[in-house]
């Protein structure tokens, strides 16, 4: 054998070795992204496995179109959802229509007005908003909030417009982050060449920067929805959590999340089962909104 | 068009003028655009303007609330009190004394004669300050004791003893206030003054009944301004203002109150001679009011007014930081609760970040696109859409019940991993890609793996993005309480091991207000979070910016 | 890369430090897992605090959650002990759940401090509850609507508030009012109504001085206010018994707990707490 031959024989061996490597590392990767999948699985089969006895005692339209709450009531008690699906669906959108303007402008900002001063200080405030305890902007609502809703609006102050209203400053450290984050880490090259084709900042903001940034935005703004949808504690205390149907911005209103949260403490028997198809209504929600999400996105990766 | 133009030309029309037409078009349009500009950076001023705003006054809310306290309080005594104050002990008027660690600057005569009598025994219910209570009073004090008071035969040797015991406090007469300043102990002021009344003010009529006056009232009705009952809040009832004798302890106290001097006093109000007088006419005439000692009221069988006020102070302390937490909150700090809340989330960021990065750089660089990715895709985005109390649920039947784990630390860290799991996904995902092609492509050319380049180039490179996802997720973790609270548990000791239950910052801050144990000290334990929060936030900033 | 690496494997040396730290312990101490109510919570935290006087080896425990989460935990074994703040439902009792009263506890009726009116009678109370009365002028206050502020569906104070005025007064079977706000504890209901103009809420006589402290009056019920002194006299007549739940009649540990908990040292704790000690 020759000294080449050698030679290549071990780089060889030293590829082969390194490609086996790699192999396993990818397992071990694979395994990794893996979990969420598998979580989301568990986390379906549990609930679903713990809710669905409910429909023994109680027809599945009746429990989704039934706006009658109360399990506790003896005898015939009543499990209708329906008000909680509707205050659910009108919070949540209206913390959206409140937030989402506002945290990508914020955001857009950040990443392309502020200097760098205010947006250290912008970015600081925003994170240390991210890690306050829902407990805290519900006690927030309900001195605050609730009173601004009281004295400009009236109503007594605990309604679907305050709960919104929180929720909305609750999401936006979420949409204001992550779109940030998207803006800053998009190519030079695209803003430069859009003002070098003779393009305003606005212009370039507008029709290149967000649009090349969509994904990221609307990440972002599927992470807000989905606290904003699950978020409990806050909404709890500034809701009003009455169980009727909402009538309006100013009505009291309880969501799926207040409905679990309230009861769960003391429920026995039937009225637990019924929190957990509860769970299983709201599981199903988040599951449609993350479809249609990623199915709008899918298309325009597509045309793209 | 372009043949009307030749046509144009042609006919003569200066080429300069159409030149300047054109320019005047560029420069309208220019300026248009301009304003539009001008418009769209106003309006991204305002915006970011308003959620910094926003943002600002929560937080400014959270740390005002933090650091001062302001409470409404109703008390049978005015908030006024005095060092030397007649509390019937001994003759004449005795001072209050308490050990230097006691945190205490006065006390009303009700709490005072209770500690007297033993009840309670612990500080907590005064001042919120888990110690026993010793008490420590003269042999010749006259009065109701209790079983733990210490009798001691002079005012040195309770001076003495108060100085060397926690939580001792003692009562001396005032002649022998002067040696004092040998000892080091603190004065207490006694609030011993009331509001005396005529039974026949706290009649009910038409549901109403008049419940306490505030400070504002009380000054007009010292002033002479009050004559009905009626417009403090009250039943239909002529209000009768008795005046004490000139030269008491009540007179002082009620020049003082109602701001006024000797020669101002309101015509309207009864005199009296003496206190015997004074006190037996607030309790024979309707309507009657007058300031009263309490010992002295007490005689005559008055009937006392409460009095409401606002007490602000300071709230949060070094000390909080420092003691353990007692009794659900209500007394202590939150020291166990802090060491908890740090187990938590460095078990948290353990268990989450390796997996996340991992999952992150699965989907950015191994992954081909397909059915795989996306389900993969779909699974993260679709984990981190789960509401929190969902996790809660999950983590409750499946680490506590199905594994074993028992409510404690392990399970809830578990719990918390998955939670922020997506976070951390994404924000590598996008920290990775964001790293430049050439960047990987060098490494590659230079003859490294993939694996090694992802290791030693990309990820590096990635690190204040990732960082910033960890970060992120770590905020999310701290204040979250929907998931932890039927898997962490609520036991405020500090942990001993992964299954025991554990209190963390959020869950304390929860309690405190769902029980409405202490909204001062919900505010003073949100503070600290957000201090935490905030150390947290400086100290990764700082590790971004040293190293890149 | 380096420091990372060393600050998880920092991390996990910790980790394992602390796990095998808690490895050892000891035989033959009294130990007794107990939980439930939320209103009986602090009565037992104390206790157990206090306790370590009696017995500083003594390993016990209470979660705060819910009445019928501890009847039913100490009837399946989870608990060796329950806390209730109700009295049991004759299910209970019948699969052979045994109460031990330790305390007593009143209803205040609270209102923010803007309601005119300082005293109510149980009758007019039970009709703002099932939604007969809604504006303040029909008991005497100003012409404004009634904020009602209610309990949670299952809560064992709403439970307990139902039977004691809405059920006593207009009848079994009267059903709350819907439209009412709806709280989830005791700490919650005490903001609202302090924060919130003419409304009205109900909480435990341990939680009047918060709602105080935040803009609210405990109204007279029948011309009495809710002290202590009214609650055993029978003046006040909103209060309820405060149980601890055993399987079966209380022996071993648990009984030399519950005996604790009856003795003057245990309701001193009672008092301290803001609940009233048994008579």
């Amino acid at each position: 054998m020759t000294e080449t031959t050698k030679k290549q024989m071990q780089v060889e061996k030293r590829i082969r070795r390194r490609n086996l490597n790699e192999r396993s590392v990818e397992g071990v990767l694979l395994v990794c992204a893996s979990i969420s999948v598998i979580s989301v699985l568990f986390i379906s089969f549990f609930i679903f496995q713990r809710g669905l006895p409910l429909f023994k005692i109680i027809s599945p339209a009746k429990f989704l179109f039934g706006t009658d709450w109360a399990p506790t009531r003896d005898p015939n008690p009543g499990y209708g959802v329906l008000p909680f699906i509707a205050g659910s669906l009108y919070v949540t959108l209206g913390s959206l229509v409140l937030a989402v303007p506002l945290g990508i402008f914020t955001a857009v900002f950040m990443a392309e007005i502020a200097d760098k001063r205010i947006v250290d200080l912008m970015r600081g405030v925003v994170q240390l908003l991210a890690g306050i305890p829902s407990v805290i902007y519900g006690f927030f609502g309900v001195i605050v909030v609730s009173k601004f809703i009281r004295n400009t609006f009236g109503g007594n102050g605990f309604s679907m417009l305050s709960g919104s209203i929180i929720l909305a400053i609750m999401v936006l450290p979420t949409i204001i982050n992550i779109t940030e984050v998207t803006l800053t880490s998009l190519p030079k090259g695209i803003k430069e060449g859009s003002l070098a084709l003779g393009a305003t900042r606005w212009q370039t903001i507008v029709k290149v920067q967000i649009p090349a940034a969509k994904s990221g935005i609307i990440a972002g703004v599927v992470l807000g929805m989905g606290r904003a949808l699950g978020e409990t504690m806050a909404v709890l205390m500034v809701a009003g959590n009455a169980p009727i149907m909402p009538k309006g911005p100013l009505s009291m209103v309880r969501t799926l999340t207040m409905n679990i949260v309230t009861d769960m403490g003391y429920a026995s028997g039937d009225h637990l089962t019924a929190l957990f198809t509860t769970s299983i209504v709201l599981f199903l929600f988040i599951l449609i909104l993350n479809l249609s999400v990623n199915l709008i996105k899918g298309k325009e990766e597509d045309q793209g | 068009m372009s043949t009307t133009m030749t046509e144009k030309n042609s006919t003569g029309a200066s080429v300069d003028e159409l030149i300047k037409s054109e320019q005047r078009k560029a420069n309208v349009h220019f300026k248009k655009s301009n304003r539009a500009n001008a418009i769209a950076t106003g309006l991204l001023w305002g915006c970011a303007g308003l959620t910094l705003l926003i943002l600002v006054y929560i937080l400014g809310f959270i740390l005002y609330r933090g650091f001062v306290s302001s409470n409404i309080l109703e008390s049978e005594y005015i908030d006024r009190g005095t060092i030397e104050t007649s509390i019937g002990l001994y003759p004449g008027s005795s001072v209050v004394i308490a050990n230097k660690d006691l945190r205490l600057k006065s006390i009303d005569y009700e709490d005072l004669s209770a500690l007297l009598k033993g009840k309670p025994s612990n500080w907590g219910n005064v001042n919120e300050q888990d110690l026993k209570v010793h008490a420590y009073v003269l042999k010749s004090a006259k009065g109701d004791f209790g079983k733990k008071t210490t009798f001691l035969e002079s005012s040195e040797e309770i001076a003495e003893a108060v100085a060397k015991q926690d939580g001792a406090f003692g009562v001396i007469p005032v002649k022998d206030a002067g040696i004092l300043k040998d000892y080091k102990v603190n004065t207490i002021s006694v609030e011993a003054l009331s509001i005396g009344v005529n039974p026949t003010v706290f009649k009910i009529e038409n549901n109403i009944k008049l419940r306490y006056i505030d400070r504002k009232m009380l000054e007009r009705i010292l002033k002479g301004k009050v004559t009905n009952w009626q417009e403090v809040g009250g039943i239909d009832l002529p209000l009768r203002l008795i005046l004490p004798p000139t030269g008491s302890y009540e007179y002082h106290a009620f020049l003082d109150i109602a701001g006024v001097t000797g020669d101002k006093i309101p015509e309207s109000a009864i005199e009296s001679r003496t206190a015997t007088d004074y006190y037996e006419r607030i309790n024979g005439y309707p309507g009657a009011i007058g300031l009263s000692l309490r010992t002295e009221g007490d005689k005559y069988g008055a009937a006392f007014l409460k009095y409401q006020y606002r007490k602000t102070k300071k709230n949060i302390a070094l000390w909080f930081l420092f003691e353990e937490p007692k009794r659900a909150g209500k007394v202590g700090g939150v020291s166990s609760i802090i060491i908890n809340t740090v187990y938590m989330v460095l078990l948290t960021v353990l268990f989450s970040t390796p997996i996340g990065i991992g999952a992150a750089v699965y989907l950015t660089e191994y992954a081909r696109q397909g059915t795989l990715v996306k389900i993969l895709r779909l699974g993260t985005e679709t984990l981190a859409g789960i509401p929190s109390i969902i996790f809660g649920l999950f983590g409750f039947i499946v680490f506590v019940g199905y594994c074993h784990m028992g409510v404690g630390l392990l399970a809830g860290t578990l719990t918390l991993t998955l939670m922020i799991l997506p976070t951390i996904v994404r924000t590598s995902e996008e920290a990775i890609k964001s790293v430049p092609r050439a960047v990987r492509a060098g490494s590659l050319a230079l003859g490294a793996g993939k694996w090694q380049t992802i290791r030693k180039v990309v990820i590096p490179a990635a690190a204040p993005g990732i960082l910033t996802g960890v970060i992120l997720a770590i905020g999310r973790a701290v204040g979250e309480t929907a998931a932890l609270m039927f898997t962490m548990g609520f036991d405020y000791k500090r942990v001993k091991n992964l299954t025991s239950s554990a209190r963390v910052l959020s869950t304390h801050l929860y309690q405190l207000v769902k029980e409405g144990i202490s909204f001062d000290r919900a505010f003073a334990t949100a503070t600290i979070l957000i201090v935490i929060v905030l150390i947290v936030n400086v100290l990764s900033t700082k590790l971004v910016k040293r190293k890149y | 890369m380096k420091k990372i690496v060393t600050i998880m494997v920092a991390l996990a040396v910790l980790t394992a430090g602390f796990a095998f730290a808690s490895g050892q312990q000891e035989a033959e101490v009294m130990k007794l897992s107990m939980g439930g109510s939320t209103t009986c919570e602090p009565i037992i935290r104390s206790a157990i605090e206090a306790y370590a006087d009696v017995d500083p080896n003594a390993e016990l425990s209470y979660e705060g959650t819910g009445s019928s989460v501890g009847v039913q935990s100490a009837l399946d074994g989870v608990y060796d002990l329950g806390g209730a703040s109700r009295d049991l439902k004759s299910k209970e009792s019948s699969a052979g759940a045994v109460a031990t009263p330790i305390a007593l506890d009143g209803i205040a009726v609270v209102a923010n401090n803007s309601v005119g009116i300082d005293n109510i009678s149980l009758e007019d109370l039970a009709k703002i509850y099932s939604g007969e009365i809604k504006n303040w002028s029909e008991v005497g206050g100003a012409d404004v609507a009634i904020v009602v502020i209610n309990r949670d569906e299952a809560s064992g104070t709403r439970a307990a508030f139902g039977e004691l005025v809405v059920e006593k007064a207009l009848g079994k079977g009267t059903e709350y009012l819907k439209e009412a706000i709806t709280v989830e504890s005791n700490g919650d209901m005490v903001t609202k109504v302090g924060s919130t103009p003419d409304s009205i809420g109900f909480c435990g006589l341990g939680y009047v001085d918060k709602a105080i402290s935040g803009g609210a009056k405990a109204l007279l019920v029948e011309g009495a206010e809710p002290t202590v002194d009214n609650i055993l006299t029978g003046a006040y007549k909103i209060s309820r018994k405060l149980n601890i739940v055993s399987k079966g009649e209380p022996a071993g540990n648990a009984k030399v707990f519950i005996d604790y908990l009856l003795s003057d040292a245990g309701q001193s704790i009672v008092e301290d707490e803001g609940f009233i000690a048994l008579p």
